[in-house]
């Protein structure tokens, strides 16, 4: 949770303008001028009521204690982004507050706005929560959070501005989705290869020999005990290596952000369920990063999801980095590697160049474009990303 | 009923042991709790050290297995061995058969063996070969695993989890504590000065005393409480299991014991709630993906159960 920084400011009211206050006094001098005891009375009455609302505004401004914070900072979308209002009103005068906070999204220029009014007794404490609900990914932020206090008429109020420095990750919803299958590898060699080390090479127990298995499988020790002829039987040691690799050159236009962020969606949902199958994984993607430098993060086999997640949030439509340029910076590291492209389509200028760069490494590719009509070539594995996406 | 042999073994521990004394209470709560512990650690902190302290304390006997990927069920709880000479099987036993184990780096070995450990654990028994063992009492488990590397390891599964009364992190020693140990260790190992001050016997019977501790109706159903919320939580997969209830009771008795009180109140079970209960909550894959961590939720969860004894 993040503490908010106070910037106290202060507002007048219709009823407490000048222009009506020097009115009052001129009414005043001009029923003084004329002995008129009830337009006298009448305007000294409302002459006090303004010095004394005034005079109340400013002195429970000072004992109000308020703090704003975000509940949670990151979250999903279709989820809701918390602010927690809390404070006390230390003075024994009651006052009354209205509490305005705005939601803006960092990329997209839009806002939602929300706003509480509250009647607040001598030393009563207030907690309320500001519920936003956030249906896109991206980076959000607080501005223009304003407390208002002011007298019970409401003549004289005070502003309080907040400055919540905290930005808001919204992170893409996850979408089901039709898994494609990956060729997994093992530790020692390829599948098929024989290797001098027998993979896998952890032994988990012993089972009744069955003639298929090969003769060094069996278990001379556990066969002389049993009486009968027994084999090992081996942990799996076969692991998955998958690279997501996001090419957002073409999306820019208006009618392709759909697209866009249902790619960005597949991808979060892609490596979550990598993840869950226990494979190495990572990310790499040619977008401009809100608040990041770059989105490069090389296959790992305990993947830090949080950060790729919040990568995927931070995406902005404008590219960045060539792709060719960030799979050259770690291409040592995708040795037995499953590329997914993601793109718009296979020629886009990059997504060519990168298709080139991992043909010459001999990669295995899966080209997921966002537009159908994509054709398939000889010795590229192309599914659509509609066919992969089963929202 | 008198506790003061627990302040006697966390006092005779702290001779060796340099700060650290929450979780050395911690410890001798477990123990007389008749729990187990697993302690999650950068290597160095003084975890082996700590459990041969309390080896030697309690005047059992101590055996430390160091978990490696090769290690088999049979390397702990023990085989029978063929004697050619007597023409008969023999139970070799393992090292399992003592009153202080120190399973060290336990998620390096394969979750098969890992589970070898499961009987021995919950119903303080082995069995091999069909015939059934029962181990010394008191039989306590000290597990140490390390949080930093994950590569080549295995972790624990969630039975195996459930079965450790408490998970505690040690941490790093402050600079005070650093010199202390330092000055301590700088002539010799007060490890091998440490004598017993008591008996496993004592432990045992201790064991039994402390069930006598009172739970009242209130704090049982503020115990409940706690735990159902763990259940209907959001941001929670998989919440307390009743097994993990009746732990945190049991801990919860055993401070009070420590501490010298016959009863047990609302603030044992707000200090024994993130170590009994924390490694046995499984969290939804999107809460772990926001970094939510399980112990602020613990935290948050007590907040929102109304305490015994507190107005509305």
């Amino acid at each position: 949770m993040s503490e908010a920084t106070l910037v106290q400011q202060h507002s007048t009211s219709l009823f407490a303008s000048r222009l009506l206050l020097v009115f009052t006094l001129f009414f005043l001098l001009l029923a003084l001028v004329c002995r008129s005891a009830e337009l006298t009375l009448f305007c000294a009455l409302g002459l006090l009521l303004f010095v004394s609302a005034s005079l109340w505004s400013k002195r429970v401004s000072r004992k109000l204690d308020i703090c704003c914070s975000v509940a949670s900072s990151r979250v999903f979308a279709g989820e809701k982004i918390e602010l927690v209002v809390s404070g006390r009103n230390s003075g024994l005068l009651p006052l009354w507050l209205k509490v305005d906070s705005r939601l803006n999204a960092l990329h997209q220029g839009s806002s939602e706005q929300d706003s509480q009014q509250f009647w607040l007794s001598g030393l009563q404490e207030l907690s309320t929560r500001c519920h936003f609900p956030v249906l896109r990914r991206g980076v959000y932020s607080f501005s223009d959070t304003s407390l208002l206090t002011a007298d019970p008429f409401g003549f004289y109020p005070h502003i309080k501005k907040q400055v919540i420095s905290d930005e808001i990750i919204v992170f893409p919803s996850l979408v089901p989705l039709a898994v494609p299958a990956i060729s997994e590898r093992l530790f020692f060699g390829r599948p098929g290869w024989r290797s001098p080390v027998e993979d896998p090479i952890y032994v988990s127990g012993s089972r009744e020999y069955r003639g298929e298995s090969p003769a060094r499988r069996i278990n001379w020790k556990v066969s002389a005990r049993l009486n009968r002829l027994s084999e090992k039987v081996c942990e799996p040691a076969s692991m998955g290596k998958v690279l997501v690799v996001i090419d957002v050159e073409g999306f820019a236009s208006e009618e392709m952000n759909a697209s866009f962020e249902r790619m960005l969606g597949l991808s979060a949902s892609l490596i979550h369920h990598f993840s869950q199958q226990g494979h190495q994984l990572g990310l790499i993607s040619n977008g401009r990063m809100i608040g990041a430098p770059e989105a490069l993060v090389p296959p790992d086999s305990h993947p830090d999801l949080t950060n790729m997640f919040e990568l995927l949030a931070r995406h902005t439509v404008e590219t960045g980095p060539t792709l060719e340029a960030l799979l050259g910076r770690c291409i040592h590291q995708l040795s037995g590697a499953q590329i997914l492209l993601l793109c718009l389509s296979q020629h886009q200028p990059q997504t060519g160049a990168a298709l080139k760069l991992l043909k010459t490494r001999r990669m295995s590719i899966t080209l997921v474009p966002a537009l159908t009509n994509t054709e398939t070539g000889n010795d590229l594995r192309v599914i659509p990303l509609e066919n992969l996406c089963l929202e | 009923m008198d506790f003061s042999t627990c302040t006697r073994i966390m006092d005779n521990i702290s001779r060796v042991i340099v700060g650290k004394q929450q979780t050395i209470k911690q410890i001798v709560v477990a123990l007389l709790a008749d729990g187990h512990v697993l302690l999650e650690d950068v290597p160095g902190v003084g975890k082996t050290m700590l459990a041969h302290a309390l080896a030697l304390s309690i005047g059992g006997t101590y055996q430390r297995i160091q978990f490696t990927p090769d290690l088999l069920p049979s390397d702990i709880t023990g085989f029978n061995i063929y004697l050619q000479n007597e023409g008969q099987f023999r139970f070799q036993q393992g090292p399992v058969m003592t009153n202080i184990l120190l399973a060290d780096e336990i998620n390096r070995t394969v979750p098969r063996t890992q589970s070898s450990l499961l009987e021995s654990m919950e119903e303080r028994q082995v069995t091999v070969d069909r015939v059934t063992y029962k181990l010394p009492q008191p039989f306590f488990v000290i597990a140490t695993q390390n949080p930093v590397e994950l590569e080549g390891t295995f972790p624990l599964p969630e039975a195996q989890l459930d079965r450790f009364l408490m998970k505690i992190e040690l941490g790093y020693p402050t600079l005070q504590e650093e010199v202390a140990i330092l000055e301590r260790f700088e002539a010799q190992n007060p490890l091998e000065q440490l004598s017993a001050i008591t008996s496993p016997a004592e432990v045992h019977d201790l064991q039994q005393l402390r069930k006598k501790v009172i739970v009242s109706q209130a704090i049982k159903e503020y115990l409940a409480e706690i735990v159902q919320a763990t259940r209907n939580h959001t941001q929670i997969r998989f919440g307390a299991s009743p097994r993990a209830s009746m732990a945190l009771m049991r801990a919860c008795q055993a401070l009070a014991a420590v501490e010298g009180r016959s009863y047990v109140i609302p603030d044992d079970i707000q200090e024994l709630l993130i170590p009994v209960l924390g490694h046995r909550i499984v969290l939804h894959d999107q809460a772990k993906i926001k970094g939510i961590q399980i112990n602020d939720l613990l935290s948050e969860l007590a907040g929102t159960v109304k305490v015994p004894g507190m107005p509305g």
